[in-house]
């Protein structure tokens, strides 16, 4: 009777120890979920939307150390500017539910609907301002704080309205899916996790230096293209909005295209100017398998003749 | 005692499951550049000393040991093939040869020694293939290129801040955040009714 009092207790006492254990784990993986949620960045979604602004700002200022933008000093140059921030505003409005369901777009943004929704409206805290770079140079580059910056070379390798606008609304999605401080993110993972956000980027003693890093660092990953992931994602969204915006989103195909000649044109290669995008080809083909595979389309009353000649009419009173 | 060899034999199991069920942390890939990982490669650091990723580690991962700290200019060699975005390399530190892996943006062929003051104005990798760089000391440096003179930051700023205005002026001054104004708003509807992207 001795030996079985001690092994009901025996086994009881296993049994809590096994309780313990699991209870453990499981506290664990709660406090290793908390870290990585921190460390995969809901850190710098929370970044008050002046920040964004702000950064932003401080990016361009970067950006605009390489290029000049334009003086709008003549009736035409104001009219360049409010065409393309007029049509950026549109496809912006109009590309709303393309942006609220971008954690679908690829492997890369990896957000929930309200965490996509919440980043969406920090990078637009006061909308997209596109300007326009100075340079025959092919430059286009998103900031945060929905800064777009577009290079009349850039411009004027589009052939038509629909062409600019996927090449607005690939660059967009750069500023919408907050790819360039993702890639922030994760290279200064560990100097972002020492403190607040705040505390690091925005105050203190090293703010002048750290707000100087961060706005260096993400205009060079700028002007080297994004990575491939974020690449595809970008021609990804870009189709998806030209076709939430009217437009037909074969149009993202051909500008990809017109890149492809320019390359092959002027014995360019793509290392050069864009160290990280993948190769062109690849991009066409993934962008045909997406417009294909979601029977993406454009509103038929924009191919009817009168609206493609009312489109064209107004983008060569811009640029030609 | 049979009735004790039961939970005895699970616990491990499923200490181990519970365990393993944590979840692995998800990071984002990055695309770095970085030298190319030619074997007798001499390199220097390029970052400072005393940063989180001034260091040599023992293997190529970035959680890996730490197997010393970097100095800013350090010389080391690379002595294998790369792993990643991880160079293995051999280097000297207070006297003793060490072996380990540094990440590949931390390090360039440029001695910093050669460059003390000027070493931010050279571009690596420069626009068009074939260009170099020349050394104080007469060294030719491949893939390098020497920066644009720097335009003046205050200038540069003062420029882009007439173009913003200006932008705001034609959008009806953007007094509104976080939302566009009415007016914005009409604007938008018309630009995509008169080009036949919208019916309304």
């Amino acid at each position: 009777m001795k030996t079985n009092f001690a092994n009901v207790w025996m086994t009881r006492l296993m049994i809590a120890g096994l309780f313990c254990t699991l209870l453990g784990c499981s506290l664990l993986n709660k406090a290793i979920d908390t870290v990585s949620a921190l460390e995969d960045a809901k850190v710098a979604d929370n970044l008050e939307p002046s920040e964004e602004y702000y950064l932003g700002r401080g990016v361009s200022a970067v950006i605009l150390d390489t290029y000049k933008p334009i003086e709008i000093k003549t009736p035409k140059q104001e009219l360049q500017v409010t065409y393309l921030n007029d049509m950026a505003g549109y496809i912006e409005r109009a590309s709303k539910d393309v942006t609220r369901s971008a954690v679908k777009l690829g492997d890369h943004t990896n957000r929930s609907y309200d965490e996509q929704e919440h980043v969406r409206n920090l990078a637009l805290f006061k909308g997209i301002q596109i300007g326009i770079l100075d340079t025959e140079d092919i430059a286009a580059h998103g900031t945060p704080g929905g800064f777009l910056w577009l290079s009349y070379g850039a411009i004027h390798l589009c052939n038509n309205e629909d062409e600019l606008a996927a090449l607005v609304a690939h660059e967009m999605s750069h500023i919408l899916l907050d790819h360039g401080m993702a890639n922030y993110r994760s290279a200064y993972k560990s100097q972002i996790m020492t403190s607040t956000l705040s505390e690091t980027w925005f105050s203190g003693d090293g703010a002048v230096a750290n707000f100087g890093r961060l706005c260096t660092t993400y205009a060079e990953d700028a002007f080297k293209g994004y990575n491939p992931g974020q690449e595809f994602e970008a021609d990804n969204w870009g189709a998806r909005a030209l076709a939430a915006s009217g437009y037909a989103p074969d149009a993202m195909v051909a500008v990809l295209k017109r890149v492809e000649a320019f390359e092959k044109d002027h014995d360019v290669d793509p290392k050069d100017y864009l160290a990280h995008h993948p190769p062109i080809g690849e991009r066409i083909k993934t962008v045909q398998a997406v417009i294909k595979d979601n029977n993406l389309k454009a509103n038929p009353k924009s191919q009817t003749a009168e609206a493609v000649t009312a489109r064209n009419k107004r983008f060569e009173e811009a640029f030609k | 005692m049979h009735r004790l060899l039961l939970p005895l034999a699970i616990l491990p199991a499923l200490v181990l499951c519970a365990c393993g069920s944590v979840r692995s942390s998800h990071y984002e890939t990055v695309q770095v550049t970085g030298e190319p990982a030619t074997p007798g490669k001499v390199l220097y650091l390029r970052i400072s000393g005393g940063t989180p990723d001034a260091v040599l580690l023992e293997s190529a991962d970035q959680w890996s040991p730490v197997v010393a700290e970097l100095d800013y200019g350090q010389e080391m060699r690379i002595i294998g093939k790369s792993s990643g975005d991880f160079l293995h390399v051999r280097t000297v530190i207070l006297g003793f040869a060490e072996e380990g892996w540094v990440w590949r943006p931390t390090v360039s062929v440029l001695n910093p020694a050669d460059h003390p003051v000027d070493a931010d104005r050279w571009q690596q990798e420069g626009v068009n293939r074939g260009e170099y760089a020349m050394t104080p000391s007469g060294t030719r440096i491949d893939g390098f290129t020497p920066l644009p003179e720097e335009p003046d930051p205050e200038a540069v700023r003062a420029g882009m801040e007439r173009y913003l205005e200006k932008v705001d002026a034609f959008e009806g001054g953007r007094a509104r955040v976080m939302g566009d104004s009415t007016k914005l708003q009409q604007r938008y509807r018309t630009f995509g009714k008169t080009g036949g992207l919208s019916g309304d």
